[in-house]
This record gives C-alpha cells, structure tokens and sequence, in this order.
C-alpha cells in the first residue's frame, strides 16, 4: 500500500514537473506597447483556413496571414497583382494564364509555385470538395483544368467564361493559397495551423480570447509596419467601447451609431466607410403558395406606404445610407437612373384598399444582423407601422434567425428581410441571388424570365460599359416589377486609439494591417 | 462506504442516460435545421441537403442517438457544426478558465457568506442584520449581467484600477503549460504575469460571486438560527464558555451540513459556465462559448455542454453527500443507507 502511494506520488510529481518544463512566458514576443496592436472584435473566428470558413471574423485575421493570386486596391474592389505578377485571358476568355512571382516562401518555408496553386484549387474541385467548403463552387466552381505550365506558370481553363472570375481569385475565402506541405501534414483541414504567404505568420489562437499573429520577416514585399498583431475576442459592445477608451485594446469594430459620442468624447477616432452590402425586404411570390404579395398591384401599393429614406434615417441614426437599388454605389452596373418606387401614403392607402389589402403577415428574425444594426423585429414593427397608416394590418412574427430562415422556406406569408454581403465587387455577386431557383437565395422565389436572360448574358460579356447597362437594365425590371424593396446600405464602422495611423476597414469588411502603425 | 460509493456512481448512469435523451431530442427534434446558416451566404438547398447527408441528420432518430452515444462512451462528442473541431478539444480548451473563474468565485462566496451569515444570525434583528439581509435580497434578485457592465463602467471605466475583460495581458500570458494562468505563471516565477491574472479575474470573481454569496449567506444565516436556540447551545453558554467558543465550535460546526450543501450545489453551478459573466467579461470559458454555440445553433457543443453540466452537478451532489460523513460522525454510509 505504501509503495503504491509513493509510486502514486511519485508520477503526479513527475507529471507537474513535466508541464512545468512545458510552460514559459511569452517572452519570444516584445511586451512593448508599440509592438503590438490589439484588434477587439465580437467574436472568435470559426477558423484559419479560408477554404472552410466563410465568417468575417476569420477573413479579417486571415487576410494577414494568406494572399491570393490577385488581390484588391485598398480602396476598392478593383483587382491588383498579388501573388500573380501577371495574367493574360485567351481570346474565347476561357483560359488565364498567370505569371507567378518568385522567390516567395510559405511561413513553413514551402516554396509557393505553379504546382502549389494546382494544389489549393484541386483541393476544392468538386471530387473533392466537403459541404463546408461554402466558397469553393463559387470561385473554382466554373474551373475544367489547371494545368502546371512550369514552376511559376500556371493556366486555369474554364467550362465557361465568367467574368467575375478573376475577383472571385481575388476574395480571401476560398481563394488564398496555402501551403501545400501544412495541408499535408494536418490532415487537409489548417483551422489551427494556419499557413500562408502573408505579411503576418500565425503564433497562437487562445481559444476564445485571442489570435496573435508576428511579422514575417521573410515576406516578399515590405514587411507589416508593426511587430505583433492581437485579435481579441470580446462579446460585449459595452465592455469593448471601455477597453478601447482606457488603451486596453487599439482598435474596435461592431459598433453602432449609439456608442459613438461616447468613444469620441474620450478622444479616439471613428472609422466609417460605405460598406458593400444591401439591406432588403422581399415579398413572397411564391407560385405554390397563397400569398396576395404575388400581385404585382399589391406590391407596389405597399411600396408606396413606406418611407424608406426616413425610416433608414430614423433606426440607423445617419450611419446606413437608404437604398434605391440593390446594388451599393460602389459596385461597377450600379445606375442613379434605377427609380423606386415613390413614397406616397395616400395613393397606397388608396390602392390598398382597392385591392382589398386589409391584413398582411410579416416574418422576421430577432437579433441584429451585419446588415441590420437594430434587429429584424425594430425594422418589421417600423414597416407595421406605415402599413398600419395605409389601413392594413399586420402579425409581425420573429423567429431566431436558424428558425427564420427555415421558416421562410416552409411557411406562406407576405414579407420577410434579408441582407447580402458583396463578396468580389461584381454585380452578379449581388443581382445573381434573384435569378435563382433556389429558395435560400431567391427567398421570395420571384421568377423573371427576362431578367435572367440577361444576367446568363452578362456574366459571360467583358467587363465595361455594355455589360453594365445590362445590370442597369436588370435593376429596372426589379424596381418596376416591386419583386423586392432595397431598404439601405449599412456604412462600415470601427474606433480606433488617436496614435493608430493607416487603418481602414475594406469596402468587403477585411482589415488588412499590414501598413497600420502604433505610435 | 466504498459500496455506497460504488453505488451512487452506478446512479450517475440512468440520471446521465435521461438527461442525454432529452438534450439530443430538444436539438435535434424539436430545433430548427441548422443546414441554411451552417453553409452561411453561399448556402443552397442542393449543398444543405449534402451537408445533412454527411452529418448523418438524414438516419432515423435512434440511429442517431445510438451514434452519438457510442461516440460519447469513447470520449467523443462529435464535431461543431461550424468550426469542424472536436467538441471534445473545444471545450477541453476553455475548461481551465472556467474552473479557474469558478474556483475563485466560490472562494470569496463561501468566506463572505458564511461570515456574514453568522454574524446576521448573531446579531439578529440588529441593523448589521437587516443590511446584510437587505444586501443578500439585492445580490439574489440583481441580473448578473447588470452587474457585471454596472462593475466595469465604475472599476474599468471610471476608476481604471482593474481591466475591462479577457484573462490576462495577451503578452504575458504562460505559452503552454496547463490553462491555469494562476498555476502556470507561479511555475515559471513570472509575477507579474500572475498578478495581471489577478486583476483580470478580480471583477468577473465578484460578479460571479455575488449570486452565490447571497444564497450562502442567507443559508447560514438559518442554519445558525435553528442550532442557536438548541438546548445544548443553552447549556455551553451555561457552563460560562466564551461566545466566540460557543458560536464557532458549538453552533457553526452543527450548523455546517446545510451550509456546505448549497456551497457544493453553487461550485457545481457555477464550474458549469456562468454564461452570463463569461460572456460580460470576454471570459474565455465554457460558458460564453455555449453563448456563441446556442445563438449559432451548433448543436453538438450545446448537447456536449448540457451533458457535462449534468455531469458536474451529480458529481458535487456525491461529494457533498460524502463530506456529511466527514463533518458529522453520526452520519455512516451502510449498504441499507443508499
């Protein structure tokens, strides 16, 4: 008994010594201030493989640590060379070929070359594609063969043309290369291993409380301007807005317009920028159900109830700009010419009543969304209330948003939101939802045969003035059909210290830090 | 004593089988079909439905209850819906911030409460009594939430004496090691770092203790009453004991049984994730995680959740149980006892 205690005794002392050799502090990383800047944002990513994740909370962390082909001007979505120097397209604009920079490392120091990028993209062809891999039937989905020119050329043939293929290589899901010896080794899933070109390499991921990336040093271009980047997790707006106004944290997203007096009375700064995404109410048109929406009449009478300018204004307090069209300005097709239509309570109530409109059923979610700061159930009760002022009542039923979205599926009603987040800039990005068969994306299932022949044509023509009449064209079949009601453009916010020079948040929601310094 | 031990462990399983039943039927009966928001912006029905496929959400319900408890015999909780990662690993990897918020919670809760319990029943009726009642009231019925926000705009934001969340200064944090930053920076002799922890978990300790200082208090509080006015208390006072002899060692240990019941029943509660302190105070534990998997509706972190948290709980109630032999002699553990 004895001897099995001190044996007992014997490992657990053995087993603290062992993690005790295990620990050490975090010294390997300077603890001076200006060394590292810290991110807070509300939630951990899902993960650092861009291939399998699809949230802006992994895309703004993993666009340090990986690079695409293309990549796009800091500004805008317009593309630029990244780890392509250069391309050229085929005359049948089905095969691009790309010039490959060279001398570029992984952090694993894998040479990045033409067999790498064959790698990465066959890795998410359809053969060998898993459902999780959201992006992959969106970039590579249109790719017939890669085919390894030499070490740093590569041509990727196309089933068909598309144009937006050349953004969608740009995008930082689905499209970053990674190295193909980290993917080998960890099982074809790098979600905590990260492994990319980029200014910024990976050193650890505390689950649930920080991703701490440090500059490569062996980056092709200039290196990042500050030594260590700190992506912390922090749920609460509240408790975020105090850890940027005491300098516990350097920068903050996901505020709304509420907490900015406050963060600008403590001296820090506010970042706003036109975001590129649309906020919409859409009317179920759904042949196989009885909803009165289905009349075109009917939609546009409502349409007139409501004061989109002044609702957007009132819930939003000035930081979402009203939509006219689904389209944000920024997007190359987008047209001042596109016309809603106009508000006007007494023609509504009118037409309404005509059509004997007299009660109405509004689905809706009840959380807020990226799109919609306030929460679906704010903005359906606004719209209750101008149908309310047009004599039609309304049930404003809210769901949780996994609810919501099986609900609009399955159930009749009569208006339901939603929201899109630009992905690569093109106008099909956005206009492609409502040319669907598909209920998840076309959630009203509205069917314009005109509208989508147009956007089969567009999607295959160069980009340029043609193709966005086009897109102007397939606005105006939306607006004068009522199909949906663009409700606003959400602008993207952040806070930031007064000593945080060069940050900005990208028009898609990425923030990439390499030129932003702490001083 | 080892047979009725022996015994309370085998009643761990049926209470563990009912209440993994429930949770698995809640989630996946009655909750909606989480495939549309898994597959995020580009989802589509075609992707939904081969998703479901590979998850296994298209086998009758029995099949895939018998699944994912075969899985959880062996230690595997499945895969999150949206990370991919072992439930397992994910919360193995919060776990050490949990225990180490509730450890110290229930530290400050069980040292306050149970001195302010006695000092309410000693001096009852008096103001002392009538504030920490009063105090106790407000403890129980105010949100955790609201205190939480009410101590860090005051602490954090105004007075700056402590920081606003997280678990420790991202740079001094111990690489490796257990997950116990208190242990862990004690180890390798980095002060500094420990002392950080320590204000870090100074607001989220006291938030977290404050529910649980109240019932304890409040507990002690009866206890002593009930054991204060027994005759043999009558007589030590009689036989000309000092008072703190008689409340400490004739009162207080006759009063404990019911005082280490609730404080057990609390370090149960609250090593189950305090949900709303964690998520408050950017704790990074299991609790806050639950937060971000039931809003998601990533259902096998919440089934993994629930099933510890009915873990824990029976396991406090059997420590408690066995701690009644150790504090009171009269209670034996026989075979016709169980």
């Amino acid at each position: 008994m004895n001897f099995s205690k001190t044996k007992l005794f014997a490992a657990a002392l053995a087993a603290v010594f062992a993690v005790t050799a295990a620990t050490e502090a975090s010294a390997a990383l300077s603890r001076k201030p200006q060394d590292n800047l810290i991110f807070a944002s509300t939630n951990d990513p899902l993960g650092l493989d861009p291939a399998l994740v699809d949230d802006n909370d992994s895309g703004k962390i993993n666009c340090n640590i990986y690079e695409s082909l293309l990549a796009f001007e800091p500004d805008s979505t317009n593309i630029k060379p990244s780890l392509a120097e250069s391309y050229t397209v085929s005359d049948d604009g089905l095969t691009y070929t790309f010039k490959l920079r060279q001398g570029v490392k992984f952090h694993d120091g894998t040479p990045f070359n033409a067999e790498a990028v064959k790698f990465n993209i066959v890795r998410q062809m359809p053969e060998n594609m898993i459902p999780k891999m959201s992006y992959a039937s969106f970039v590579w989905g249109d790719v017939a063969e890669v085919k390894v020119i030499d070490d740093y050329t590569v041509a990727i043939t196309l089933k068909r043309r598309n144009t937006p293929f050349l953004h969608n290589i740009a995008m930082m899901y689905a499209a970053p290369m990674i190295s193909p010896k980290a993917l080998q080794e960890y099982g074809n899933n790098v979600m905590e291993h990260p492994c990319g070109t980029g200014p910024y390499k990976f050193v650890a991921w505390d689950k649930g409380q920080q991703v701490i990336l440090t500059r490569n040093e062996d980056y092709w271009g200039e290196p990042g301007r500050t030594a260590n980047l700190i992506f912390r997790t922090m749920p609460e707006t509240s408790a975020r807005v105090v850890a940027l106004n005491n300098g516990e944290v350097d920068i903050i997203n996901g505020i709304d317009a509420n907490v900015i007096p406050e963060i600008k009375q403590a001296g820090n700064q506010i970042f706003s920028a036109e975001g590129m995404s649309t906020h919409y109410m859409f009317f179920n048109v759904n042949p196989a159900q009885d909803s009165v929406t289905k009349d075109k009449a009917v939609r546009r009478a409502i349409a007139k109830a409501i004061n989109i300018p002044e609702m957007v204004q009132s819930l939003y307090k000035g930081y979402d700009t009203p939509a006219t069209t689904i389209l944000p300005k920024a997007i190359p097709g987008y047209s001042d010419k596109v016309k809603p239509v106009a508000y006007d309570p007494e023609a509504a109530k009118k037409e309404l009543a005509e059509l004997g409109v007299k009660h109405l059923t509004i689905y809706t979610y009840s959380g807020a969304r990226i799109y919609n700061t306030v929460g679906g159930q704010v903005l359906a009760e606004a719209i209750q209330a101008y149908l309310k002022a047009a004599g039609v009542e309304s049930d404003v039923m809210v769901f949780d948003w996994a609810t919501y979205k099986n609900k609009i599926i399955t159930d009749t009603f009569d208006i339901g939101f939603m929201g899109w987040n630009g992905d690569n800039g093109d106008a099909d990005n956005f206009l492609g939802l409502f040319a669907s068969d598909d209920q998840i994306n076309n959630n009203g299932l509205w069917f314009n045969q005109e509208y989508r022949d147009l956007l089969a044509e567009a999607l295959t023509m160069p980009d340029g003035a043609e193709r966005n009449a086009m897109y102007e064209k397939a606005e105006m079949i939306i607006a004068e059909e009522t199909a949906l009601l663009p409700l606003s453009h959400p602008q993207i916010l952040g806070a930031m210290r007064p000593n945080i020079e060069n940050f900005a948040i990208h028009p898609i929601g990425l923030t990439f830090m390499h030129d932003v310094v702490k001083h | 004593m080892l047979l009725y031990f022996i015994k309370r462990l085998l009643m761990l399983i049926p209470v563990l089988f009912f209440v993994s039943v429930l949770v698995f039927l809640i989630m996946r009966v009655f909750s909606p079909d989480p495939a549309t928001i898994v597959l995020g912006q580009h989802a589509s029905l075609e992707k939904a439905e081969a998703w479901r496929e590979q998850m296994g959400l298209n086998e009758p319900i029995i099949t895939q209850y018998l699944n994912y408890m075969n899985g959880v015999l062996h230690g595997d909780f499945g895969v999150s819906y949206f990370t991919n990662a072992p439930v397992t690993g994910e919360l193995l990897a919060r776990l050490p911030a949990t225990i180490e918020l509730a450890v110290i919670a229930i530290i400050i809760a069980s040292i306050a409460g149970v001195f302010f319990g006695i000092i309410s029943a000693v001096k009852k009726n008096s103001i002392i009594d009538n504030f920490t009642m009063t105090t106790a009231l407000i403890g129980v019925s105010m949100p955790v939430f609201w205190l939480g926000m009410l101590l860090i705009i005051c602490f954090s934001g105004w007075l700056h004496w402590v920081p606003s969340g997280g678990r420790i200064d991202t740079l001094m944090r111990p690489m490796g090691g257990t997950g116990f930053y208190f242990y862990d920076t004690l180890v390798i002799g980095d002060y500094e770092a420990f002392f950080n922890a320590l204000q870090h978990a100074a607001l989220p300790a006291i938030t977290l203790a404050g529910y649980s200082m109240a019932i304890i208090t409040r507990m002690t509080r009866s206890s002593m009453l009930d054991v204060l006015h027994q005759d043999y208390i009558r007589t030590a006072r009689a036989k000309g004991l000092s008072s703190w002899r008689v409340i400490f060692k004739h009162a207080f240990r006759n009063a404990l049984l019911p005082i280490i019941t609730v404080i057990g029943l609390q370090f149960g509660s609250l090593l189950s994730g305090a949900v709303l302190t964690e998520t408050v105070f950017a704790w990074p534990g299991i609790g806050a995680y639950s937060v971000q998997c039931i809003l998601r509706s990533d259902f096998p972190v919440i089934q993994g959740v629930v099933l510890i948290v009915a873990f824990v709980f029976v396991i406090m109630n059997l420590l408690v149980d066995l701690l009644y032999a150790a504090l009171d002699p009269r209670v034996k553990y026989s075979q016709e006892s169980v």
